[in-house]
């Protein structure tokens, strides 16, 4: 008998049918036919219920790519923030030291941002609909992804940082003034089943604007955006500017930054990055 | 662990972290379990979590949470793993719990209550009251309990908790995943015990 509070907790945890080791084969698709069984029979004599065991399940080989390609995207980004570029991995036998004289870039080893322009993409802020719009959460990328769209990344152009040529961090504001004519890319990780469009919104405070932009879509699903910041802000206050691209099934897009619906969420997500105006 | 999945060496996570495309794959395939259990070990016994939805949704928004943490900052927390303390599966399951508890403190509890609660403002312990431990506590108690624990310590503490406490991990293990000296993680598991039991005398007045 535990005779610690702690120890009854940790007795209780030893017990939990969640804490079986087989279950990470099973959610790997791995397990085989008579330890699946002798599982699940244990998990429903436990009274497991089904919805969890639905969550402890295999996923589909795509969501297992959408990491992968935002994770591949987030090292490169580190990469690029670091004024170095990330390299194409030697052979397992060769060192860590050869690796970082490797010269072939993520960007062109990677097939998720082969359409990229010659700098890798950088990976932008994601949120989702159901979560707060204004969120600073500094994560990197997907942190709701609907199951029927990629990950899709932002990449922005034209900001007075590009034209200098000056390394900035994947979370620095886009700095933009009059003079800049911004061209957005929003790309799919895999290509994307079915027509999808963008609407692009612009947020500062309590404030929300829908901005004029030209969208060209491609088949893949990959969106370019583009539209000058004399257009967009002129009259506005400078300061930071949320950028908030919706994109998914055109007939489901938002009106309004903050509309949100159940049913968006399956078709519908939102990539945002934010944008300093100068003001002139 | 099966034979069709196959422990990541140090050498597929440095080619993973240089960018090789199917190192990267390979890690993911390997860690993905990994992290997706631990996720639904912290989220299938916690009350509210799911806010209205399936719970198998919110488990894919975890996962993908704790991979752009470990991925975040040029993959610091990747980085962190030393192959001598544990395989980079279990370093990995652990800063998983960590974060999937992390993540649900900050969704259902002010963000405030983030900071980290130190030990002097913990309440002492009122001495003339029977000795909790000794009372007989139901599965679902504890279970409360447990979520309760979690929720009253700051996320330091949580983190050990769930992982010294919850999850038996060695010291060793446990200071190597959170960062942390021996002396510190048992000056914590100090603290949780007590607060474990106030809390749980909080529990028993209502």
């Amino acid at each position: 008998m535990p005779s610690s509070l702690l120890e009854q907790l940790t007795e209780a945890a030893r017990d939990d049918v969640l804490a079986d080791p087989r279950w990470e084969d099973y959610a790997a698709g791995v397990l085989n036919a008579e330890d699946k069984a002798s599982l699940l029979e244990k998990a429903k004599a436990a009274g497991l219920d089904e919805e969890t065991i639905e969550a402890l399940g295999p996923r589909e080989a795509a969501f297992d790519e959408a990491i992968a390609d935002a994770a591949l995207l987030t090292l490169a980004s580190a990469a690029e923030s670091k004024g170095t570029q990330a390299t194409e991995a030697p052979p397992k036998s060769a060192s860590t030291e050869e690796s970082a004289t490797s010269t072939k870039p993520i960007a062109e080893a990677s097939n998720v941002i082969a359409l990229a322009p010659k700098r890798a993409s950088r990976v932008a802020r994601w949120v989702s609909l159901g979560g707060a719009l204004a969120a600073a959460a500094a994560v990197v990328f997907a942190v709701t992804r609907p199951r029927d769209l990629p990950v899709y990344t932002m990449n922005i152009k034209g900001g007075i940082a590009d034209v200098r040529a000056t390394p900035v961090d994947t979370h620095d504001p886009v700095l933009v003034n009059r003079a800049s004519q911004l061209s957005i890319t929003l790309r799919p990780a895999t290509k994307v089943d079915g027509r999808v469009s963008a609407k692009v919104f612009l947020m500062q405070d309590s404030t929300s604007f829908e901005p004029k932009v030209s969208l060209e879509l491609a088949e893949s699903g990959s969106i370019r955006i583009t539209g000058t910041a004399q257009d967009w802000f002129t009259g506005k206050p400078a300061g930071t500017w949320q950028l908030c691209a919706f994109v998914g099934d055109p007939s489901k897009l938002p009106t309004h930054p903050h509309e949100r619906s159940s049913s968006d969420r399956s078709s519908v997500i939102a990539v945002c990055r934010d944008v300093q105006w100068t003001g002139q | 662990m099966s034979p069709q999945r196959r422990a990541i060496t140090r050498d597929v996570l440095d080619n993973a972290l240089a960018g090789d495309r199917s190192a990267v794959r390979e890690l993911i395939a390997n860690l993905r379990p990994v992290v997706q259990t631990a996720v639904v070990g912290v989220l299938a016994r916690s009350r509210g979590s799911a806010r209205g939805r399936p719970l198998a949704q919110e488990v894919d928004d975890f996962v993908q949470e704790v991979f752009a943490r470990l991925f975040a900052s040029d993959a610091k927390e990747l980085r962190r793993w030393q192959p001598a303390v544990a395989p980079l599966e279990t370093f990995v399951r652990g800063i998983a719990y960590c974060d999937a508890v992390s993540i649900l403190r900050n969704r259902t509890t002010s963000p405030y209550t983030e900071d980290p609660i130190e030990p002097e403002q913990f309440d002492p312990i009122p001495k003339s009251e029977p000795t909790p431990e000794t009372r007989a506590i139901s599965r679902d108690a504890l279970l409360r309990l447990v979520d309760a624990i979690r929720n009253g310590l700051g996320p330091r503490g949580a983190a050990v908790f769930e992982l010294l406490i919850l999850r038996e991990r060695p010291v060793e293990e446990v200071c190597a995943t959170l960062a942390m000296s021996e002396d510190a993680v048992y000056a914590w598991r100090s603290r949780i015990g007590k607060k474990a039991r106030e809390i749980q005398l909080e529990l028993l007045s209502e």
